[in-house]
């Protein structure tokens, strides 16, 4: 007998899905969480209630909401990963992830491409994910565990979405602690270089075939605020702005001669290359004066982690002054 | 062998006897006057003056850098490889002919694409000089799919264009199938091709990218208006052809390798860019004729000159950023190939 797509074979295959993540969600240990009480937060989608032992974390975005559970010491148990070789300069996280694959934490799907099925395997105790993420497939994932949703770059800072999951977790005190570890990190390399960020402009740019950015709620341009360095007129009009600026691959000059030090973002290192000998690039005063440094895109997002490692980044820079 | 239907009309005249010489020059001063718009329109705003001083190196780092490291690249670029595939399509409607036959339609630019991506992530080439002879190879397996289905259509006695189109989409499909295979495995090569199969003057490609490329481009222009007798004699149908003397074999081999030699060179240099083979030819054919001695030089001209014009209106339309010339390309061509059916349908009835 020949089998032929129809709505009912259709609604069998669906069935069968739903079917088959409801059974491995049976199996998590999060069941009974609300029967055994637990923690119960405020967050960007309501109330959530997070058992009192978490045996193990999900993280769906794997930005902020992978630094903010590694820096927490929370088990993970699996998040999304990029695709080997896709980023040359090392992640911000690298250390602390390698750490938590030694104890078991698995990469269960791709970036950006969210596998319900890899999810509910992995039997997490908890999901913690970016609330853009979560939000459409929320009654998925709260079939498997309680999803504790935080913000991003434009939403929430990285310390307020700390701070939550800890609440949630009864890891208040780590939270606080890698708080006051970046902020007085902050306060030693701004005391330390206080008169090169007052003297200086400095910009974060975003370097790609398509033209140059600058945004003003990217981690690493945060921490640059944070040490109090005197902005570029671009990237001052972004923060005054709120939003992003924009440049054609003709405007780098235009939009960027004025920046003192340069913070480029480049995350292929094809391009890294060819702007060594870009004869627009090269005229940057910045890169002309030996002022610009790279990073990548992985320090666009993330928590305490990437933080610390965006200051690292900064203040390699400002050694070059 | 019979490759397609006899759906040109040959019996058409041009709408307008003009001079050859006048349509010449007249097409010559179209692509002199977008390539000087070229040079003057972009995302920083640069005067005339400044401008011409950049050309001459007299004007400030930053324009000169904008002006001759950039806006003349790209004009160049869009120059070389839009006269290439214009003149591709004109050979290859020729040679099949059929009107609706272009490189990209039939799976030939496809050929090149999946040699481009195999490149990027069997062999990590980066550049479009390391394309160039994977575009050819792929560019050859396209064409050689085309010539095969070409034949099998001529043998069933069915060679209407619309099959020989409906095969050629198969075939592009298939090809980008394959293409989409090898970049879901390593998606890493995906931000590279991306800028690749859209079509793009711009992403850093300098003179240093087209010099390589021009010998083979002109080599295929040479090998092209070399042919414009032999696809006049094939226009007549392939029993006339053969009753005049012409072998009908190594003509189509010797149009075929002239097609996969410009449409090689052309996507290594300003990637796959599709409808410009189809579009440019149906532009000029109603000011030439159908006679190939005009229609192929005329051709390459309005290929030349469409392919800038479509990139400067990619650099104005999302000012400052850009649409690459590929997109910009499509929109417009999809509504010309309608046109084209429409009127092909209404010289039928």
């Amino acid at each position: 007998m020949k089998l032929t797509r129809t709505p009912l074979t259709r609604s069998l295959a669906a069935a069968v899905g739903i079917l088959t993540i409801t059974a491995l969600a049976a199996c998590s240990p999060t069941a009974d969480s609300e029967a055994t009480g637990g923690r119960t937060v405020n967050t960007l989608l309501g109330e959530v209630t997070v058992p009192n032992e978490i045996e193990s974390v999900v993280v769906i975005e794997g930005r902020r909401d992978l630094d903010i559970v590694l820096s927490l010491g929370l088990p993970l148990a699996g998040y999304p990963y990029e695709e080997e070789g896709s980023l040359d300069l090392e992640s911000p996280v690298a250390a602390a992830l390698e750490e938590a694959k030694t104890n078991g934490a698995k990469e269960l799907f791709l970036a950006d491409e969210i596998n319900l099925e890899a999810i509910a395997e992995a039997a997490p105790t908890l999901i913690v994910s970016r609330v853009d993420d979560v939000e459409p497939i929320l009654d998925e994932l709260q079939a498997i565990a309680p999803v504790l949703p935080i913000g991003e770059q434009d939403v929430s800072t990285w310390q307020d979405d700390l701070l939550l999951v800890a609440e949630a977790t009864g890891t208040e005190e780590r939270a606080e602690e890698l708080i006051a570890d970046y902020d007085a990190r902050i306060e030693e390399v701004s005391t330390t270089y206080a008169t090169v960020l007052a003297d200086n402009t400095f910009a974060p740019v975003g370097i790609d075939d398509e033209g140059s950015q600058v945004r003003p709620n990217r981690l690493l341009s945060s921490v640059l605020r944070d040490l109090g360095g005197t902005p570029s007129v671009e990237f001052a009009a972004s923060i005054e702005s709120g939003e992003g600026g924009e440049f054609g691959p003709e405007q780098l000059v235009n939009a960027f001669g004025d920046a003192d030090g340069i913070i480029a973002l480049v995350n292929e290192p094809t391009i890294w290359e060819s702007l060594q000998t870009d004869a627009l690039f090269t005229q940057l005063s910045a890169v002309e004066n030996g002022h610009v440094i790279r990073s990548d895109k992985q320090t666009h997002e993330g928590a305490a982690l990437t933080a610390m490692h965006s200051i690292d980044v900064i203040e390699e820079l400002l050694q070059t002054f | 062998m019979s490759l397609s239907s006899p759906a040109i009309d040959q019996s058409a005249s041009p709408r307008t006897h003009l001079p050859a010489g006048v349509l010449l020059g007249g097409a010559l001063v179209v692509v002199v006057a977008v390539s000087v718009v070229s040079l003057l329109v972009g995302s920083r705003g640069l005067d005339p003056a400044t401008v011409w001083s950049a050309l001459w190196s007299t004007a400030d780092a930053e324009a000169h850098a904008i002006v001759v490291g950039q806006r003349l690249p790209r004009t160049l670029i869009g120059l070389a490889g839009g006269a290439a595939l214009a003149l591709a399509g004109a050979v290859i409607q020729g040679h099949t002919r059929n009107p609706l036959a272009d490189p990209g339609l039939l799976g030939v630019t496809a050929g090149a694409s999946l040699a481009v991506v195999t490149a990027i992530v069997v062999f990590g080439l980066t550049t479009p000089l390391g394309y160039l002879w994977f575009a050819f190879v792929g560019a050859a397996l396209g064409t050689a799919i085309v010539t095969f289905i070409g034949i099998v259509a001529g043998r069933s006695r069915d060679a209407s264009p619309a099959a020989l189109v409906l095969a050629g989409a198969a075939v592009s499909a298939f090809l980008s199938a394959a293409t989409g295979i090898v970049l879901l495995l390593d998606s890493t090569a995906l931000d590279l091709y991306r800028f690749w199969t859209v079509g793009s003057l711009a992403g850093g490609r300098g003179l240093d990218v087209l010099l390589p490329v021009l010998p083979f481009i002109i080599v295929g222009i040479v090998l092209a208006l070399s042919q414009s007798r032999a696809l006049d004699v094939l226009s007549l149908g392939d029993d006339v052809a053969r009753s005049l003397g012409r072998r009908l074999l190594p003509t189509r081999l010797l149009g075929f390798a002239t097609v996969t030699v410009l449409v090689g060179a052309a996507t290594s240099i300003v990637g796959s860019l599709g409808f410009i083979g189809l579009v440019a030819p149906h532009a000029v054919r109603r000011f030439t004729g159908p006679g190939h001695r005009m229609l192929l030089p005329m051709s390459a001209l309005a290929g030349a000159a469409i392919t800038v014009l479509a990139d400067i209106i990619g650099r104005l339309v999302v000012s400052p950023a850009e649409l690459p010339v590929g997109i910009v390309l499509g929109v417009l061509g999809g509504p010309a190939f309608l046109v084209i059916i429409a009127r092909m349908r209404a010289a039928r009835s």
